[in-house]
């Protein structure tokens, strides 16, 4: 049967499998035994042909193939994205034939196409107006694509980059890095000098805007702030008010922090028409219903994350919220939940205290309170309510709802424990305000009242760009500490919102929050274990020489264009920096802060130094960086590696990564080709593999397999000189109740602010059932004389050519080539 | 329920876990 391709202006023409062959070829280039590679995908390939395919299908067709080889070698992943940037290529800027071409065609369309996206009223008009695009353009440089794995390129493709009124794609990467420095260079005097500078960094991917910035960066619509806090005050037209809002964040792109513990409780009294309050819960349940309704054609809900203190005599109901059962009114299936605990109530679990549940309307000044202010005004209330001077109050056991919280969050993910007290005494922002809560992804430690939504602006250093020969490069981890702070004062000056309160607390607080990510790709490379001394001691340094550059170049944007507005009265112009604070919070709380202490920079001049003026109240978050750390390809924020293989889903669907650098490792060692398929086949853990050397396995031990009191000593050391917090993840082995309350016990005693999501072991694995689906044999049973690698890699046989009328019926990639048994 | 028990995905016949990071709804900020 003879195949044809339909062409994209109509024509038919038929199949060249040289010209595909080449294709895959140059996609190989480079790369060891690429004429396998390429023979493999090539003779794969022709499985799922059929007639009448289109040359985009194609495109897709083997890109899908590449991938569904990444199991036998995580080079078909460098092909796969090679051949997507390809397709990109194609349709941004036309064919080319050499590196050289590439290059001059970036050059030449740059200019063009960002005029189209001005004039289609995509993209801000100063982009064309403030910069020089001679050198700009010059400036491009696509051999940076290099640097992206294949989710990567997706990610950026389907994610951030720019699409015409008709569909039509804008950008190439290199195009979208230089719209981004572009557009965070707008207030600067020499705008393309900057974003030169600003490109440089991002398109090595040292360091990335965080999501929102990446979304709106340079466009008309420049809503490039990423985290909004804020309360519900108690009255009816503020909560109306927190709606709208919510609606118009949710809009924009943003993750939103909402505290809802000023709410009266339900059966608290309504003066005004003489009946009662509801209490917060339907309330949240409404603004639950606006994050799917705000969701871009249904594609993309809100995110928000509720707080609420666990003194509010709703809570028991607030822990509730994530439940799958019971009225669903009184659920919130898409927002989060998190709970903003006390040094009061860690110690009444400690001693196995009661717990007092109180109604806001009467202990109005509660939520104000922090530390031993708090401790105190709270054993008041205590007093007045067994006095019988309170109208609602309701006393329990301290440890019983300690384990309540804990039961709900193994068997919801939520709520998320955070920590209020650690959080206010460790703010160098104090004299603005009590902090309430925390935001959508819990590493934002902000002020908030009825005038101020407080604003967070984040990007995260790429660690894993960062490593010279074995070792950290310090100077470019301050050097692209620096640049990212001046990149995120910027950002402040350019975004807008529409929300009049968020804009005004930008301004007055310009607060940013540079993170890390690649912790664990680092460790890795160095063959450390995660919960080994050498991290904890490398993260404590990275950290160090991160906050130590970031809050420097804060103080000399400080001289160069003042401080924020808010900066008289904050501790950093008493000449406080963020690890002093430990000690700060220890004596307040009375009981020791363990965490290391060891500093190892001049922090004496820092002190001097901030005194003078700060730019930005806060510096430093370490957000998930679960979307940028895909772009970046390295592990996200300080996670742990999940396991050495798992899937990923993309709009294109779902495909399997493999540890790259568990490969190189066992490849150094000659074992990868005789471990892989037990690798596969153990769902990507190695401990039981015979053949694999112990201290390969303590490298790579995947985040079920660690102690989770590592994850809280990365977090502890880590956190010491971060001035906001860290969406720390926590992954669990154990059920047992015991065990989860002495490490979430353990968070609070290491100073650890926050904690994110809790992942729990899944009782039951799924087991390899399948008989493997061996393209190799089929293709080979059928006569392919193709040399095949990997799985299924035979020798010697013989001929091929399956016959297009046996292409599966099913589509492209996984689940379209055929499978065992069908 | 706990996201983190939907942990398994079938790619191209084998059973293999989800990246957590697909579960988590924080890409509206990052």
């Amino acid at each position: 049967m003879n195949i044809t391709v339909v062409k994209r202006n109509g024509e038919r023409e038929p199949y060249d499998a040289n010209k595909i062959n080449l294709a895959i070829e140059r996609a190989a280039e480079g790369l060891e035994d690429s004429i396998a590679w390429v023979t493999q995908i090539a003779s794969e390939l022709e499985l799922t042909l059929f007639d009448g395919i289109s040359t985009q299908q194609l495109d897709e067709a083997v890109i899908q193939v590449a991938l569904q080889n990444v199991k036998d070698d995580p080079a078909f992943d460098v092909v796969a994205a090679r051949l997507l940037v390809k397709t990109i290529y194609k349709r941004v800027l036309g064919d080319y034939e050499s590196p050289e071409e590439l290059k001059a065609l970036h050059a030449q369309h740059f200019a063009e196409n960002v005029h189209r996206g001005v004039d289609e009223g995509l993209l801000d008009e100063r982009l064309v107006q403030m910069f020089d695009f001679d050198r700009l353009a010059q400036a491009l440089e696509p051999t940076r694509d290099g640097l992206l794995k294949y989710i990567g390129v997706v990610t950026l493709n389907n994610r951030y980059g720019i699409k015409g009124r008709n569909g039509d794609p804008l950008e190439v990467p290199q195009y979208f890095w230089m719209r981004i420095a572009m557009g965070l260079s707008l207030n600067e005097q020499d705008p393309t000098a900057h974003a030169l500078t600003f490109y440089e960094k991002m398109s090595k991917l040292e360091y990335l805007a965080a999501g929102s910035t990446l979304v709106n960066g340079g466009t008309s619509y420049p809503q490039l702030a990423n985290c909004f806090v804020m309360e519900m005050q108690d009255d009816i037209e503020h909560i109306a008010k927190t709606t709208r809002d919510v609606m118009w964040l949710t809009k924009g792109t943003g993750g939103i922090g909402l505290a809802v513990t000023k709410l009266r409780a339900q059966g608290s009294p309504i003066r005004s028409n003489n009946t009662s309050s509801t209490g917060p819960i339907p309330f949240m349940h409404t603004i639950d219903s606006v994050l799917r309704a705000v969701s871009r054609g249904g594609k993309k809900f809100g995110a928000l994350c509720f707080y609420i203190e666990n003194w509010h005599m709703d809570f028991p109901e607030f822990l509730d919220l994530r439940q799958n059962s019971g009225d669903p009114y009184r659920r919130t299936r898409t927002a989060n939940t998190a709970v903003w605990i006390s040094d009061e109530f860690m110690k009444r679990v400690e001693n196995d205290e009661p717990w007092y549940l109180f109604d806001p309307l009467e202990v109005q000044d509660l939520n104000e309170l922090y530390g031993s202010a708090f401790s105190k005004r709270y054993a008041e209330y205590v007093e007045m309510a067994e006095a019988g001077t309170l109208n609602m109050f309701k006393k329990i056991g301290a440890r019983e709802q300690f384990k309540a919280i804990l039961i709900s969050l193994q068997g919801t993910s939520h709520p998320w424990l955070t920590w209020k007290d650690t959080i206010n005494n460790r703010a160098l922002n104090n004299n603005s305000g009590t902090i309430h809560l925390s935001n959508l992804c819990t590493e934002i430690c902000l002020p908030q009242d009825v005038d101020n939504v407080s604003v967070c602006n984040l990007a995260s250093i790429n660690l894993s760009q960062h490593v010279v020969d074995g070792a950290m490069d310090w100077a470019k981890i301050e050097e692209s500490a620096r640049i990212a702070v001046r990149q995120l004062d910027n950002l402040i000056d350019i975004t807008r919102s529409s929300v009049a309160e968020a804009d005004y607390s930008n301004e007055q607080n310009r607060a940013v929050g540079l993170g890390v990510m690649g912790f664990t790709d680092v460790i890795e490379r160095f063959g450390y274990s995660y919960e080994s001394e050498e991290s904890y001691d490398l993260i404590d340094e990275i950290m160090e020489h991160v906050s130590y550059a970031a809050i420097d170049e804060s103080a000399n944007l400080a001289q160069e264009r003042g401080s924020y507005p808010n900066f008289e009265g904050s501790r950093w112009s008493q000449g406080i920096v963020p690890l002093d604070t430990v000690d700060l919070t220890e004596a307040d709380r009375g009981v020791p802060i363990e965490v290391n202490r060891t500093t190892r920079l001049d922090w004496d001049r820092l002190r001097v130094k901030v005194k003078g003026g700060m730019r930005n109240a806060t510096l430093m978050a370490i957000a998930p960086t679960a979307s940028i750390g895909l772009v970046a390809g390295t592990t996200p924020g300080l996670d742990p590696q999940f396991s050495q293989i798992f899937s990923r889903s993309t709009s294109s669907g779902k495909f399997l990564e493999i540890n790259r650098n568990l490969v190189e490792a066992l490849r150094e060692r000659g074992l990868w080709e005789s471990t892989r398929e037990d690798i596969l086949r153990s769902q990507g853990d190695i401990q039981n593999i015979e053949s694999i050397p112990q201290a390969l396995k303590d490298t790579f031990k995947t985040s079920f397999q660690l102690s989770p009191y590592s994850f809280l000593e990365v977090a502890a050391r880590a956190q010491k000189w971060i001035d906001q917090a860290i969406s720390r993840n926590m992954y669990l082995d154990t059920r047992d109740m015991d065990d989860l309350m002495s490490i979430y016990m353990g968070a609070w005693k290491r100073g650890v602010k926050t904690t994110y999501y809790l992942h729990m072991k899944p009782r039951h694995t799924a087991e390899q059932s399948t008989v493997k689906v061996n393209k190799a044999e089929q293709i080979n049973a059928q006569g392919s004389s193709a040399p095949r690698k990997g799985f299924g890699a035979t020798t010697g046989s013989s001929t091929p050519v399956v016959a297009a009328s046996a292409a599966p019926k099913k589509g492209f990639g996984f689940g379209g080539a055929a499978k065992a048994g069908e | 329920m706990n996201p983190s028990a939907e942990g398994t995905a079938t790619i191209d016949g084998y059973a293999v876990p989800v990246d957590p990071m697909d579960l988590l709804r924080c890409d509206s900020c990052q």
